[in-house]
């Protein structure tokens, strides 16, 4: 792990470890001032919103599954996001070289799988996008929509979901908190 | 749309970069090979479609929506890779 120590580094803001700040306009959350380091760079934006090309990932009040991934620059949008692997264990995301070398991944391992989540009220469920995972370089946080080719995945996949409640929460699952 | 007829090994060149070549036609279907710069996203239009049309669905229904999904998987398969990885985010 590198040094996050650095007397000469200039910190903005909130004076973390995590450099400079920016402020972000949402139309959920107001205006939120997150670390540079957060924004994901989506070089080929999101099918059908093309135009935007940054994004952050934003975390709940508390732990869980589900996140929001929000566009700086377009306060409105804003998709839940999740990660599949969670719901469906033997999800596999297999795609070329040239989209790996697009995000800058040599490893398709180590990138973080995200499926968007829609929320339906008619009908009412809650379902992940698995033929269009988007591929995170964590790293480098460059971001893009793949296209599966494989059978067997689709865009609209019922998520195997329970009812929170807090004692469920503490035990029987825990999801690892946000890295900021 | 521009309509062009072409046989068997024969293609068609789309800007200078892109070339689209009639593989094989056989009983109403046709096989083709595609030379395209590694930047360019190649799609079956359908799915492409398909996407697009879940990525709007997915956006519309967030609209106005500014709790997460209150529920969890109803068994935890595989602990997530932010788990493990660190994941570029932040709290709201």
């Amino acid at each position: 792990m590198t040094d996050h120590v650095n007397e000469n580094e200039v910190t903005d803001g909130a004076g973390d470890s995590s450099g400079k700040t920016v402020k972000i306009s949402t139309s959920r959350f107001g205006v939120l001032e997150v670390s540079e380091e957060i924004i994901l760079d989506f070089p080929f934006g999101i099918i059908g919103f093309e135009k935007f090309t940054r994004f952050v990932i934003l975390e709940g009040p508390r732990p869980g599954p589900f996140k929001w991934l929000q566009c700086v620059g377009e306060p409105e949008l804003a998709f839940v996001i999740t990660e599949p692997e969670a719901f469906f264990e033997d999800y596999d995301v297999s795609v070329t070289p040239e989209t790996l070398e697009s995000v800058k991944l040599l490893d398709v391992e180590k990138g973080i799988v995200l499926a968007i989540v829609t929320v339906s009220r008619q009908p009412a469920g809650v379902f992940a996008n698995l033929q269009g995972p988007i591929l995170l370089n964590p790293e480098a946080r460059i971001a893009r929509q793949v296209v599966l080719q494989v059978e067997g995945y689709g865009t609209r996949h019922p998520l195997p979901l329970r009812q929170e409640t807090d004692d469920q929460v503490e035990k029987d699952i825990t999801f690892e908190g946000e890295a900021c | 749309m521009l309509v062009l007829t072409r046989s068997r090994e024969e293609s068609i060149m789309i800007g200078e970069n892109i070339e689209v070549r009639v593989l094989e036609v056989r009983g109403g279907r046709v096989r083709l090979g595609i030379g395209a710069p590694s930047h360019v996203s190649i799609y079956r239009g359908e799915i492409y479609r398909a996407i697009q049309q879940e990525n709007l669905e997915a956006a519309r229904a967030a609209e106005g929506e500014n709790t997460l999904p209150n529920v969890l998987p109803s068994d935890v398969k595989k602990s997530p890779d932010s788990a493990k990885k660190s994941l570029p985010s932040s709290n709201i």
